[in-house]
């Protein structure tokens, strides 16, 4: 005996020991013919090898004959049923049992040459029930995708239901990989293409509602095949009740404890979210190796954990499953991805299985993975918050605008009615899809003209759902104002306040449609215009419990008062915000990495430079845990934690952060973007306070013009542009450009803020160190002179630009020969 | 009882309290007692004997009993106190298994053991043989091997071993029926 171990040769080699171990494991899993399918598979011709595994099996077999150990669930229907006939099928062999009943082969009695599989329901069903089957069997049977194992036939026989599926031939998904010893990026392949299946029959306007393991097939060739789609809530439509040992009645409800949603338990609405938590369910036992709440396998436990706590993250999960290379790759993307799926508030999950698919799909071509960036609608607000858009995401708005309305359809379509305005509306989204087909003859088609058409078609086609039309219209607005296509968001933004006003919406949906437009009118500089729609939306909001919605729109009037030069609001409006945020939940907290970022820019105007920088700090370290690398809202913050770095002095330290945020915003954003120029601005007047006007000059002057054109002359960020050119210009021996473009910014500026603004003094003192350059000095005196004392009343003594007017100032009179106030200005230098 | 055994007694029952509010250090020491307790029934019984094959499972359970004489247990303290049992036994057999063959004592006669959850009844197999194969097992099924070990060398029963081992019952059941059914093949292979 002990010789035998020890030989490395053979069948009994160690290897080849461990293999017939493993097989002989999975095979336990089948029985009947689809045993033998699998072990033919397997073991192929390798007639020893396969001698082992049979050994095996006999062993295991004889050992629960002896003790009653239950290897694989007894047979509920002993009695062999070949040779029935059932519809135009006649069963011809048996070939295994599912939680649901029995499953047997069956041949077409009619001559049409059809192999499938017919699955005897356990139960028995009404003829009230019978008449519903048969209707929600035929909607089944409509779903066509080649990762659907298609419905053929349905019936109620002798008050037993039956369906007939196409045959598919091949393994358990999860038997599959283990088989297959597929990698984690080939399981994560498969759950995309399941994904896609998923969704294409969401687009029919079914909800799988049963996925796990026993319901996937995969096919010789790697093809995976949905099977059962629908069928566990047309029976319970039918009002059949379901035994069986996977499938189990919980509150009245039947769920398969690992893989149900939350809301098959606890009694909530079943959508589309279902289905993604399942995908994310069996995403879950694939890639780990264990079930969510593997310590919960009975149903009462698992319907007290799902209930309670989280699902385990992926990574840890795998660990403690041994799957230590698993646990690796499952860190990061995957556990995000997992973790947004198998959130327990359908709400929070993927708003479809498309983007499921869709982010299963980056994570496998290494995109930026979206699951890690906060909740989807919050993301929706903050593409028009941050005024900053990666293109890529452009897409997934216009799915979520197309998918967003087909959901609210989904959810309503227990009535015909519903079902038609589902239809219809699935009918309008693909219409516009076939307009952006380039295999309609209209290959270039830009998001730009997309979103236009959809405009254009709302109306006509979305009438008679005004408050649908509205929700559009406001992602329309939101998508075109991240393109920098203001005056069609400002069109849209009418258009969807006209709808509201007039249709009597609720607070909740005018709340958001006026917290759009007053980011709108943010993004156009339009600061007084933007205070009284954003002050509305706070107030229509706050008493809602709809924390998110408000902090945007907090934020948002944070924004606005500290431009409008009301700072002790601003400041007060963002720690508001803030302490919201502090008191949500994980999520939301990450959030305030915003007012952190609102409140660094403010301070550091206010010359409060250490709070700030310590703010900027603060949200610079949360944007940097919560957001990928590229994130426009993480290179957003860098600028401004740049920014304060700059005005505190440390000008070299910021320059190279400066550099490398502008390099990844040229990437991910483009050249001409307005959050990548805003960073070119920033580093130019990094460059002046490091004395490096000529270059800042040349880096300057594009910049502006840039700005001018994106967003039209009188554009605070267009002036702030030319202005910093103008100072740049001065200082570089070209005093003639300098000082015009400063003079243009001047008068724009004493016209377009109240008076005694400081941005109007930093004009003037601008033109005040020019003229000195020009030797212009009695000019230049009452210039730094005006300057100088409007800055000293508007922001203080110690506020940077103040202090460079007193230097401006030491300069001048140094020049005159007046030693006495040269040193009268210099003694108000802070060191 | 000797005064000797009596103040035994009383060290184990320290011992086991101690253990029981998790001190390492108690539980280091447990293991050596258990070891030379479970060694030494093991030796008294194979003493003289030719052919005696151990029961490991009856054998945990003698010194089980005894010590919940000295000590009330709660039931998950029985699973553990058994999941260390069925380690300090399998040391000991093998233990003397191999002392036995180097020293060729008692004709070197090999420690054997049986337990009708193995399936076939009245086997025996001997210590080494099982020892070294759920070591093999351990490389390619762990949980597997770990059940099966705390099964055959300590009588746990599949509830206990779930506690034990932080998993389901159906799990324990599936990686027993498997784990076993390897052992009995590898064991009854011809040579």
């Amino acid at each position: 005996m002990a010789g035998s171990r020890t030989d490395p040769g053979g069948v009994s080699g160690g290897d080849n020991r461990a293999r017939a171990y493993q097989l002989f494991a999975a095979a336990l899993d089948f029985e009947g013919e689809l045993r033998e399918q699998f072990l033919m598979h397997e073991c192929g011709l390798d007639g020893e090898f396969r001698a082992e595994v049979d050994a095996l099996l006999l062993i295991a077999a004889r050992d629960a004959a002896a003790t009653g150990t239950l290897l694989s669930a007894p047979g509920r229907h002993t009695e062999d049923l070949a040779g029935q006939s059932y519809g135009h099928f006649r069963l011809t062999t048996r070939i295994g049992e599912g939680g649901m009943g029995v499953v047997y082969r069956a041949e077409r009695t009619d001559g049409v040459q059809q192999s499938v599989a017919i699955k005897l329901i356990s139960t028995t069903v009404g003829h009230a029930g019978q008449v519903r089957f048969e209707r929600e069997a035929q909607l089944l049977a409509q779903i066509e995708h080649a990762a659907v194992a298609r419905l053929v036939d349905a019936g109620v026989e002798s008050g037993r239901a039956w369906i007939a599926m196409e045959f598919v031939n091949g393994l358990r998904i999860d038997d599959y990989c283990r088989a297959k010893n597929l990698s984690t990026k080939d399981i994560v392949g498969l759950l995309a293409q399941l994904a896609g299946a998923v969704a294409a029959a969401h687009r029919m306007l079914v909800v799988h509602n049963d996925i796990k393991p026993a319901n996937v097939l995969v096919t010789a060739d790697g093809a995976p095949k949905l099977i059962d789609f629908g069928i566990s809530r047309a029976l319970q439509e039918a009002g059949a009740a379901l035994p069986g040992a996977h499938a189990t009645i919980g509150m009245g409800r039947l769920f398969s404890p690992g893989f149900a949603a939350p809301e098959q338990i606890n009694g909530g609405p079943v959508t589309v979210a279902t289905d993604v938590f399942g995908l994310g369910a069996l995403a879950y036992r694939l890639l780990t190796g264990r079930s969510t709440f593997a310590d919960a396998v009975e149903p009462l436990d698992y319907m007290l954990a799902i209930s309670q706590r989280d699902v385990e993250l992926p990574s840890r999960a795998a660990l403690k499953a041994g799957r230590t290379l698993e646990a690796q790759q499952l860190k990061g993307d995957l556990d995000a991805i997992l973790s947004k799926a198998l959130e327990r508030d359908p709400a929070r999950r993927y708003v479809s299985a498309i983007d499921m698919q869709e982010d299963l799909q980056n994570y496998l071509t290494r995109r930026p993975v979206k699951a890690r960036v906060p909740t989807f609608h919050y993301r929706l607000g903050k593409f028009v918050r941050r005024n900053t858009l990666a293109v890529s995401l452009v897409g997934l708005l216009v799915v979520a605008l197309i998918v967003g309305g087909t959901i609210v359809g989904l959810q309503r379509s227990r009535t015909a009615q519903a079902r038609d305005v589902a239809a219809r509306r699935a009918e309008f989204i693909e219409n516009l899809l076939a307009s952006a087909d380039p295999g309609s003859g209209k290959p270039n088609v830009t998001v730009a003209a997309l979103l236009d058409s959809a405009a254009q078609q709302l109306d006509q086609k979305l009438g008679g759902e005004p408050l649908v039309e509205a929700s559009m219209l406001g992602m329309i607005a939101r998508t075109n104002s991240s393109l920098g296509r203001y005056p069609e968001a400002m069109a849209a933004s009418d258009r969807e306040l006209a709808i509201l006003r007039s249709q009597g919406g609720g607070a909740l949906e005018l709340g958001r449609a006026l917290s759009t437009r007053g980011d709108l009118l943010r993004e156009l500089g339009k600061w007084s215009d933007a205070l009284p729609p954003l002050q509305q939306a706070v107030a229509l909001l706050k008493p809602l419990r709809v924390p998110s919605d408000l902090c945007h729109a907090l934020d948002t009037l944070g924004f606005v008062l500290a431009h409008a030069d009301q700072d002790k609001a601003a400041e007060s409006t963002y720690h508001e915000e803030m302490s919201i945020e502090m008191a949500g939940d994980a999520q939301l907290r990450s959030e305030q990495m915003h007012p952190l970022y609102g409140l660094a820019i403010l301070l550091g105007d206010q010359a409060r430079y250490t709070e700030a920088a310590e703010f900027g700090r603060q949200a610079f370290e949360m944007a940097r845990k919560a957001l990928p690398a590229d994130h426009p809202d993480l290179l957003n913050i860098e600028t401004a934690y740049a920014n304060t770095l700059a005005t505190m002095h440390q000008s070299t330290a910021a320059e190279p952060l400066f550099r490398q945020v502008i390099a990844a915003q040229t990437r991910v954003l483009g050249p001409e973007h307005k959050a990548t120029l805003l960073t070119k601005l920033a580093l130019v007047a990094d460059l002046l306070d490091q004395h490096r006007d000529a270059e800042a000059a040349d880096s300057g002057l594009p910049v502006a013009r840039s700005f001018e054109s994106l967003l039209g002359a009188d554009n605070l960020y267009a002036m702030g542009a030319w202005h910093q050119y103008g100072v740049a210009a001065c200082g570089s021996h070209q005093e003639e450009q300098g000082i015009a473009a400063l003079r243009r910014v001047a008068a724009a500026r004493q016209r377009i803020y109240p008076q005694g603004t400081w941005v109007i003094y930093s004009s003037q003192l601008g033109i005040g160190v020019c003229l000195y350059h020009m030797r212009q000095y009695g000019e230049s005196e009452s210039a730094l002179l005006a300057a100088v004392a409007g800055l000293e009343t508007a922001r203080g003594p110690n506020f940077n630009r103040t202090q460079d007017g007193y230097r401006a100032l030491r300069e001048l009179y140094a020049t005159l020969g007046k030693a006495d106030d040269a040193a009268r200005w210099n003694a108000k230098l802070v060191p | 009882m000797t005064d000797s055994a009596d103040s035994d007694s009383l060290r184990l029952a320290a011992l086991l309290e101690r253990w029981s509010k998790g001190e390492k250090d108690a539980y280091d020491q447990l293991l050596t007692h258990l070891y030379g307790d479970i060694h030494a029934i093991a030796v008294r019984q194979l003493h003289g004997e030719r052919y005696l094959t151990i029961r490991p499972t009856a054998l945990v359970h003698e010194v089980y009993l005894r010590l919940s004489q000295l000590r009330q247990m709660q039931w998950q303290d029985r699973a553990h106190f058994l999941s260390m049992a069925a380690r300090v036994t399998r040391q000991a057999l093998v233990d003397e298994a191999r002392r036995r063959r180097a020293e060729k004592r008692d004709g070197g006669r090999a420690v054997t053991l049986s337990d009708t959850n193995l399936g076939v009844a009245e086997a025996a197999y001997d210590a080494l043989d099982v020892d070294t194969l759920l070591a093999e097992l351990q490389q390619f099924d762990a949980v597997a091997a770990d059940i099966v070990s705390l099964r055959v060398f300590g009588g746990l029963s599949i509830e206990e071993t779930a506690e034990v081992l932080k998993l389901s019952v159906a799990t324990v059941n599936r990686r027993w029926v498997t784990g076993k059914a390897w052992l009995a093949r590898e064991l009854t292979r011809e040579a």
